[in-house]
């Protein structure tokens, strides 16, 4: 097929995006350098790129020869990713403010990131998935190691860099394996079709089996499952607090919606070799992410580490996503989920730079919640909020989001891994608890007392991830809707082979 | 009054708004008559439904009114829906009316506190919450409901949060129930699962269409019998109840005795026809129930704080409960949840009133001590008349005494136990009838009659508590009397008329279970002889031990010393469960982290190095020891997964 | 013969790619990598790529190689940068990883058959890399433009920082 200019429609978004980071990058170097208006400008930029996404559309659902998927589903997440980096770029700028960075770079490289994510997360394509990928992680290795003057957040950026070249290349060996054993495919769909093919006196080659497996390496290790998660507590412990919470959200929602396309439309019919597996290792991280969280005394390391299992929440609607009827439950369970684990990490970890930033040594000790109530009773609430609905207690929108996974999960069959994610999310109580607890049940300290001096960028950040929570928790119907509407029609488009 | 019954669960909501919102500016007393007054029209609210109710037909006594499509996606669809019937129109009725009382006494416990506004407003959120549980149809509501009175009971009972122990024990609740919640969940998928639905009505038309293995049954209701057993705090759960004693006295009458923990009887009696479908997790009930009956009467035996006697007292009064709804005497089960609404919320509200003085006395005399210690109290009759009085029928209803509420109710229970076959659980119950009997009047004997046992300068100052606080002790001391003449059985010539009100909303449960056959009254009066006996001995007994030769007691401790050291260390359960669970899981987390994270930093490998003594030179630089180990893991990872893979095949 | 050749080539790949991470020479480190690139251009050729071949020869092993060796010579790095791995437990477990993942990329190829289709041979040419990447992989093809940009900015935030001055100090222990 050859190339149709109104294709370019499909990727708006990403044009957009990209568009936004080169003018932030020009106008740092050509005409200001304020962070005032560099924020400004993405801020602004980044709303005017949701609505891009959501009205201007391309019609065809097979665009660029199926490389990208062109459907409303796509369309959400990209608005969904749009709105992580929005925040994410609130949170920043009070942050940055006296932490000498190159406020330039930063914001293009998050937007650049965001790019990536958006590719990735509409990639049907076995290349655009990689190329996804490795815009978005160098991105975030930049980003990871953007305060330079701190050697934590060097060795977060060369730990994250190496451990990511090295699952970079377990991922490559994947594609090339699976590329070979469906002669020639790149394609979901085209996968998919190749397989039905085998069977029989004509049965998979083993090689294919190694290629799947390579590759769920290469995406668990960047949705950071156990026993892959090695670098996750350490970088999101080294970043700058914004760049966690961006970390924490984005790539994280992108690599599992790829994961599920990736799993769910090419290769259901291998879920037999694939479901297991995957089933020990969601398992293994509910239950090890939960876990170790309880005894973490940093709030970033906590988070990380609760990051860890909400991966494996979301695991399960990959597994269950190989089962046939179920595949669109699971993208809608998943969609749901995202958006609430979006809301509810944003918030939680816009509460910790506030309390950060009043403490002297400016860190993240979970001690530095005493009291916190007694002074802020808003932000001690809107923490409570953000982490009872982590924690997936009812009416917030945490627990709609697990019941839906859960529920797909259920309807394919999965019930003890449902019984084991419940049961990891009950323990989860205990650390998201702790907080709440040392909040609201402490005498205040000296320290807590402190004003915390919120500024407008974060109230509003606090503000809208809880009316949202509360507003899912309460209403969930009408965000289910949508999300059981979109992922009806994912539409995972062939490859047209054009060539003479 | 159909249609707008919304507004029944709406009003608490709008009190804890205005309370919440602008409670600091309205003042202590404005914010609790607003309290009390959205209680108040609640309660008017549910008494008009119920009449309304009651003037349907026996067999359409059920309104279900769905307001809006709350969820819909694909083939799930909960309606936010209102389910009122018989067993829901006697939940709020309880609800509303105690809370209201006990919403009127908070005027007069929490004044002066400076956190009285946050209290009146937490208060009204948990009755919200409460109504929420019984009135919604479907389990996604019922399950809001049940989470959102168990957030409530921890901000309560963690209230006066400058006691680190108070805060604990509202922590431990918290997590406590959350066990339980999980129960709750599991339930609920599997309910989800099985009949494709998330209502009652829904689960129950699939009930009735089911066919196929019972043991998705059993596992279902076994699930939501754990979610019950954290809610009710039933053997093993139950560890919460009595630190919950933590948070303020009227606190622990509303949600540790007259309503949130008999949410879990509510739940089991609410789907008798998924229970009644599995007799294997019937059997479980009842037995636990029982047991925990005993178990708890035992530990309040030697329990010296006053409110600590009420919450074991409690413990094992909602194991009769659930012995009730074991043998598939739902209605019975039932009667006893308002019954003990009504007697526990006053003898809790009593030992409020006692503790109120006593603590003014301490105050006056500038005495820094217990203020719930019953050792240190004694003669209270004749300074607090009124607050004897009703405890003392608080005392008498509970034990059993022919006549009033708790009789008639726990008789029926325990007859049910033997007309429906379970003789041993029968025993069991009527032994742990005369323990209550006698630990109720123990308490009674040593906190009212004697000679004060503190300092004579607080006796001084012990007066009765104000109006405000014993009028609404009144109004329960007359429900505690009469509130049973409804349920007075055929062999005393009564007619029964609760039990035959709940019959429609058990009518498949009974049907399923079939005709018992009819034993006759004889053995009916023989039971009930046993029972009366077994009471009055128990008072005689306390007042033997207590009021007679008050020397016995302790002369009987001093005798059989480990005896009495167990059961006043509670069987040392605590100690264990901190021992076996919690300790635990912190040293696995620990364990786990350091096995996943510091050891890798340093190596598992260097770990072991050092075991081996093979380690004599330096310890690398951080970085890259950490991130070969960390590329090492991922390998050995990498192996796993692909290999298993490559295996498969 | 040809298998002939290929084995030899392949064989070649694998020696100088090892020898990239064995030696402890910087300098002779980026020569072997030159000759892997050298090798794994005869190997396209013989898969008849020509145009990727000489890609390979000119844009890797040509200019990238050269930058390569003009930052070793300039760093001057010594050979006393030793990246042992310490512990022989530890030595023991990565090689045991090491021949884990050798084995299962063995196991995974045992019963395969050799292709049986024809390779055509104009696949390597300019015309036909020409059309694919510009009609069917336009959008990779641009994707990796992104890419690029975002790896040249983000080398450009993190070797080149602002001056430090007073202020810095804060929030320098975060952790």
């Amino acid at each position: 097929m050859t190339f149709n200019p109104t294709d370019l429609l499909a990727i708006a978004p990403e044009i957009a995006v990209l568009s936004l980071a080169i003018l932030v990058i020009m106008i740092e170097v050509l005409i200001s350098r304020s962070e005032e208006v560099l924020q400004g400008i993405t801020a602004i930029g980044l709303l005017a790129v949701m609505a891009v996404s959501i009205f201007v559309r391309s019609t065809s659902a097979n665009v660029f020869s199926g490389m990208v998927a062109n459907d409303d589903f796509t369309m959400y997440l990209k608005v969904l990713l749009t709105g992580i980096a929005l925040l994410a770029i609130l949170m920043s700028k009070d942050y940055l403010k006296g932490k000498n960075f190159r406020v330039g770079e930063y914001y293009t490289l998050i937007l650049l990131a965001t790019v990536g994510m958006m590719i990735l997360a509409s990639s049907t394509d076995l290349v655009t998935m990689f190329l996804g990928i490795e815009t978005m992680s160098i991105a975030l290795y930049a980003l990871a190691g953007f305060r330079s003057e701190c050697s934590k957040s060097n060795e977060a950026a060369m730990k994250y860099f190496l451990l990511g070249a090295f699952s970079t290349g377990f991922l490559l060996y994947g594609i090339a394996l699976l590329y070979g054993a469906t002669g020639g495919k790149t394609n979901f769909a085209d996968i998919g079709i190749a397989i039905t093919a085998f069977g029989g006196d004509n049965p998979a080659p083993a090689y294919l089996y190694a290629g799947i497996g390579l590759i769920m390496v290469g995406l668990l290790f960047k949705v950071a499952a156990v026993p892959f998660h090695f670098w996750s507590p350490d970088v999101y412990q080294g970043a700058p607090t914004p760049v966690t919470a961006f970390m924490s959200a984005g790539p994280k929602a992108a690599a599992i919606i790829v994961f599920l396309r990736l799993f769910g439309w090419a290769l259901p019919d291998m879920s037999i070799a694939w479901q297991p597996i995957l089933g020990v290792v969601a398992a293994v991280t509910m239950v090890t992410g939960n876990i170790i969280a309880l005894s973490q005394q940093n709030i970033k390391r906590m988070l990380a580490y609760s990051s860890i299992s909400h991966a494996g929440y979301l695991l399960l609607a990959v597994i269950a996503a190989g089962t046939a009827g179920i595949r669109s439950d699971a993208a809608a369970g998943m969609l749901f989920y995202l958006v609430a684990y979006y809301l509810m990490n944003m918030g939680a970890f816009t509460v910790a730079i506030l309390v950060s930033r009043a403490r002297l040594d400016g860190d993240y000790q979970i001690n530095n919640y005493q009291g916190l109530a007694a002074n802020h009773p808003w932000i001690a609430g809107a923490m409570a909020l953000f982490m009872i609905s982590l924690t997936g207690i009812p009416p917030t929108a945490g627990f709609f989001g697990k019941l839906y996974v859960f529920s797909a999960a259920v309807k394919a069959g999965f019930i003890p891994l449902v019984v084991i994610g419940v049961l990891a999310s009950a323990i989860s109580a205990f650390y998201y608890l702790r907080i709440v607890v040392y909040m609201y049940m402490r005498p205040e300290t000296a320290e807590s007392s402190k004003d915390l001096k919120p500024t407008p960028a974060w109230k509003t950040i606090m503000i809208v991830c809880s009316i949202l929570i509360i507003y899912l928790g309460v209403m969930p119907g009408m965000m289910m809707k949508l999300a059981d509407s979109s992922s009806q029609k994912i539409s995972s488009p062939n490859r047209v082979v054009t060539l003479k | 009054m159909s249609n707008y019954l919304y507004l029944i669960p709406i009003m608490p909501f709008i009190g804890f708004l205005i309370n919440g919102i602008w409670g600091k500016k309205l003042g202590e007393k404005a914010a609790g008559y607003i309290a009390s007054a959205m209680i108040g029209i609640a309660f008017v609210m549910s008494v008009t439904a119920f009449f309304e109710l009651l003037g349907h037909d026996p067999h359409h006594r059920v309104i279900e009114k769905e307001f809006f499509s709350w969820i819909a996606v694909g083939d799930l669809s909960i309606p936010f829906g209102i389910l009122l019937d018989p067993l829901s129109a006697v939940m709020i009725l309880v609800v509303t009316g105690v809370s209201f009382l006990i919403h009127i006494y908070s005027i007069g416990y929490i004044h002066g506190d400076p956190g009285a506004t946050r209290y009146f407003a937490y208060l009204n959120l948990f009755v919200f919450f409460m109504l929420l549980l019984v009135l919604g149809n479907s389990y996604p509501i019922m399950f809001i409901g049940w989470e959102g009175v168990g957030l409530c009971s921890y901000l309560l009972i963690g209230f006066w949060f400058t006691d680190q122990a108070k805060a604990t024990a509202g922590k431990k609740a918290f997590v406590v129930n959350r066990i339980g919640d999980f129960g709750f969940l599991i339930g609920m998928f599997l309910i989800y699962s099985t009949f494709g639905t998330l209502t009652f009505s829904g689960a129950m038309h699939g009930a009735e269409l089911f066919v196929g293995s019972t043991a998705i049954i059993f596992w279902m209701t076994l699930s939501m019998f754990l979610g019950a057993t954290g809610k009710s705090a039933q053997l093993p759960l139950y560890v919460w109840l009595p630190d919950a004693m933590a948070g303020p006295t009227p606190v622990s009458a509303l949600i540790h005795a007259a309503t949130m923990v008999t949410a879990g009887v509510y739940m089991v009696a609410r789907n008798s026809f998924l229970f009644i479908m599995s007799p294997g997790t019937m059997e479980i009930i009842a037995w636990v129930g029982v047991l925990t009956a005993i178990f708890a009467a035992t530990i309040a035996l030697v329990q010296n704080d006053i409110k600590k006697v009420l919450a074991y007292s409690t413990v094992s009064q909602l194991g009769y409960m659930f012995v009730g709804v074991g043998v598939g005497a739902f209605a019975a089960g039932v009667s006893h949840l308002v019954t003990h609404a009504f007697f526990k919320a006053l003898l809790f509200l009593g030992s409020g009133s006692v503790i109120h003085a006593v603590h003014h006395a301490h105050a006056h005399a500038g005495f820094k001590g217990d203020p719930q210690d019953i050792r240190f109290m004694g003669g209270l009759r004749s300074k607090m008349p009124t607050t004897f009085w009703t405890f003392f029928v608080g005392c008498i209803a509970i034990a059993g005494v022919p006549g009033l509420s708790g009789f008639f109710s726990k008789d029926e229970i325990i007859w049910m136990t033997f007309a429906n076959g379970h003789p041993a659980i029968g025993v069991i119950a009527l032994i742990a009838a005369f323990l209550t009997a006698f630990y109720m009047f123990r308490l009674l004997f040593l906190t009212f009659y004697g000679s004060w046992r503190g300092r004579k300068d607080q006796e001084d100052h012990l007066k009765d508590s104000p109006k405000v606080m014993t009028l609404p002790l009144t109004v329960l001391a007359v429900l505690s009397i009469i509130g049973g003449w409804i349920m007075i059985p055929y062999a005393l010539g009564g007619g029964m008329q609760f039990e035959h009100f709940l019959e429609p909303v058990f009518e498949f449960a009974n049907n399923f279970a079939g005709e018992k056959g009819h034993p006759s009254h004889m053995a009916e009066y023989s039971v009930m002889a046993i029972s009366i006996i077994l009471a009055i001995s128990g008072i005689l007994l306390a007042r033997a031990w207590y009021l007679k030769n008050p020397d016995i007691p302790a002369r009987l401790a001093n005798r059989s010393k480990l005896a009495h050291k167990v059961l006043f260390n509670k069987y040392y359960v605590d100690e264990i469960y901190n021992f076996a669970f919690i300790q635990t899981f912190l040293g696995l987390g620990e364990a786990l982290w350091k096995s996943f994270d510091v050891l890798i930093v340093d190596g598992i490998v260097n770990g072991v190095a050092k075991l081996l003594g093979w380690i004599s030179s330096v310890v690398r630089k951080i970085q890259t020891g950490l991130v070969s180990n960390y590329a090492l893991m991922m390998a050995i990872g990498i192996v796993a997964v692909v290999g298993y893979m490559v295996w498969k095949i | 013969m040809e298998v002939a050749l290929f084995i030899l080539i392949a064989l070649v790949t694998v020696v100088s790619a090892l020898l990239v991470i064995i030696r402890k020479n910087a300098v002779s480190s980026v020569l072997f990598l030159v000759l892997t690139f050298f090798c794994l251009a005869m190997l396209y050729v013989m898969l008849g790529a020509q145009f990727i071949a000489a890609m390979q020869v000119i844009v890797y092993a040509g200019a990238i190689m050269v930058l390569f060796i003009f930052v070793v010579m300039l760093l001057n790095l010594g050979t006393d940068q030793k990246w042992e791995i310490t512990g022989p437990v530890r030595k023991w477990m990565g090689f045991g990883s090491a021949a884990g993942i050798l084995l299962i990329a063995v196991l995974a190829f045992r019963g395969m058959q050799s292709p049986t289709t024809e390779m055509d041979t104009s696949i390597g040419t300019v015309s036909s890399i020409g059309e694919t990447m510009f009609q069917s992989y336009v959008l990779p093809f641009e994707v990796a433009s992104v890419l690029l940009l975002a790896a040249i900015i983000g080398v450009v935030a993190m070797i080149s920082r602002k001056p430090v001055d007073a202020t810095t100090v804060e929030g320098g222990n975060e952790s």
